[in-house]
Formats: C-alpha cells, sequence, structure tokens
C-alpha cells in the first residue's frame, strides 16, 4: 500500500488532475490548500497582516498551490498515475513552478473508498471459489 | 515510528478524537483543513487561495475536512488509536463520506525534547 502526494502549483489542472486519477482506479483522494517555499519568500508573506494577504489575493500577486494525496494498493499502479499525471500537465515536471509528486510506504490503513473496493473485491473472489468448488 | 494522518468529514468530532489521542500519549498533533474529491466538485475552485475558503466557510456549500496529522510510537498504539477514533466517530469508516486513516513509517525524527515539549506544555522561557 503507497500514498501518492502530488503538490501542484498550476491549479488550472486540479479537476483534470482528479478526473485523471479516478481513470486510472484511484479510489478516492483528499485536496489540501498550500503554498511553495518561493511563494512566500517573494511575497513576503510570514510579515503579511490580514488584510494584505486579502489584497494579495485580489490582486492575484501570490499564487496559492495544492496538495493531493490519494493511497493506492499497488506498485503497478503508483507508476502508471504518475505517469499519465505527468503527461498531462505536459510531460515534464521538471520546469520550476509546476508541481512535484512523490510516493510513501503505507504500513496501517482504514475506511475511505479504498477499503470499500478491496473488501467488495475480496467477497466476489470468494463467491467465485466458492461458486467454482460447487 | 510511524506518522498517522486521519482525514475526517465529521468535523464535529474533532475535539474529542484529539482528546482520546492525547490521553493514549499522542500529543501534539496538526490539523490542517482539507477537501475531499468529491466536495471539490461543486467548489469554488478557483485560484484565490484566502478568498475562496472565506467563501466556501460562509456559504457552507462545500463542507471542509479535517485532516490531523500525529506521530505515534509503536504499532500497537497505532491499532489502539485507530480503534478509539472509529469508536468515537460511531460508524462504518468504509462508508462513503466518513473519513480515511493511514500510517506512514517514519525513519528519523526529532528525538525527545520535541515530544516532550508537547507533552508537558510548559512555557518556561
Amino acid at each position: 500500500m503507497y500514498v501518492l502526494f502530488i503538490v501542484l502549483n498550476e491549479i488550472e489542472y486540479l479537476s483534470d488532475i482528479i478526473t485523471k486519477m479516478r481513470e486510472v482506479g484511484l479510489r478516492g483522494a483528499t485536496v489540501l490548500e498550500s503554498m511553495g517555499s518561493r511563494n512566500v519568500v517573494e511575497n513576503e508573506l510570514q510579515t503579511d497582516s490580514f488584510l494584505a494577504s486579502i489584497v494579495n489575493t485580489v490582486e492575484r500577486q501570490s499564487k496559492a498551490s495544492r496538495v493531493i494525496f490519494s493511497l493506492i494498493e499497488r506498485e503497478e499502479q503508483v507508476q502508471n498515475a504518475m505517469k499519465e499525471i505527468q503527461t498531462l500537465l505536459g510531460g515534464d515536471l521538471k520546469k520550476p513552478r509546476l508541481g512535484m509528486m512523490f510516493v510513501l510506504p503505507v504500513t496501517h490503513m482504514r475506511g475511505g473508498e479504498l477499503e470499500r473496493h478491496i473488501e467488495s473485491r475480496d467477497r466476489k473472489r470468494r463467491e467465485q471459489q466458492l461458486h467454482e468448488e460447487e | 515510528m510511524y506518522v498517522m494522518v486521519t482525514v475526517l468529514s465529521e468535523t464535529r468530532r474533532l475535539k474529542a478524537i484529539l482528546k482520546a489521542l492525547s490521553n493514549m500519549g499522542i500529543k501534539g498533533s496538526v490539523v490542517i483543513d482539507s477537501m475531499g474529491t468529491n466536495s471539490l466538485q461543486n467548489s469554488y475552485s478557483d485560484y484565490k487561495p484566502f478568498l475562496e475558503s472565506s467563501l466556501i466557510a460562509i456559504s457552507e456549500k462545500t463542507r471542509y475536512k479535517k485532516t490531523i496529522i500525529s506521530t505515534v510510537t509503536d504499532d500497537v498504539l497505532v491499532e489502539k488509536a485507530m480503534d478509539k477514533i472509529q469508536e468515537i466517530l460511531g460508524q462504518d469508516l468504509k462508508k462513503p463520506n466518513v473519513g480515511i486513516m493511514f500510517t506512514i513509517p517514519m525513519l528519523t525524527f526529532v528525538e525527545g525534547s520535541a515530544l516532550n515539549e508537547y507533552t508537558s506544555f510548559t512555557w518556561d522561557e
């Protein structure tokens, strides 16, 4: 079991990526608002007041990014999803400010769409086995 | 040592969960606003970081979830914490839009001081 993190600086792609993730068979994802470090430094956000941040936002000075994470069961699914997402983002994630992806191993997992999926698949498999034995 | 990530739809239970975790010895969790992909579909998913979230919060058109990130020392505690959270939520986590929990193994962590700081809550500077 793995968890794939995608840091996305081009938010325009967000819904495309989520659709693509569904297409390649990932089950559910969570989205967080985030901000790249370069953005923080350039806009000196640490000194901004509440109002200044609103002004910044309205003037589109600061740019938000998103972090998407999703649980994936097998490694080939990870590879496939990463490849598809990279293609969607233009094929080269090494360009600055586009985003990044990484994968971490997961040791325990409970809940969510993935567990439902695994359970229903196992049940089907058991029923099939019983059927064959009969 | 593990990092435990809990995505929670039932945000009203947040306080109870944090309290339970801290009673178990899992202290100093981090809570972030997050959003499931289901609610994302009908949100103002424009490019405005601050305004967007305020609008969403006011209109309650989409429901924000909470993501809790905590550090857990061992296997047994992970299972215990997950059982407890499930118990507090009082419903099956496998149902849609309830939540998800998972852990990531941690190779290194700031030993002692950071954890102790959270545990004792003393501000003696």
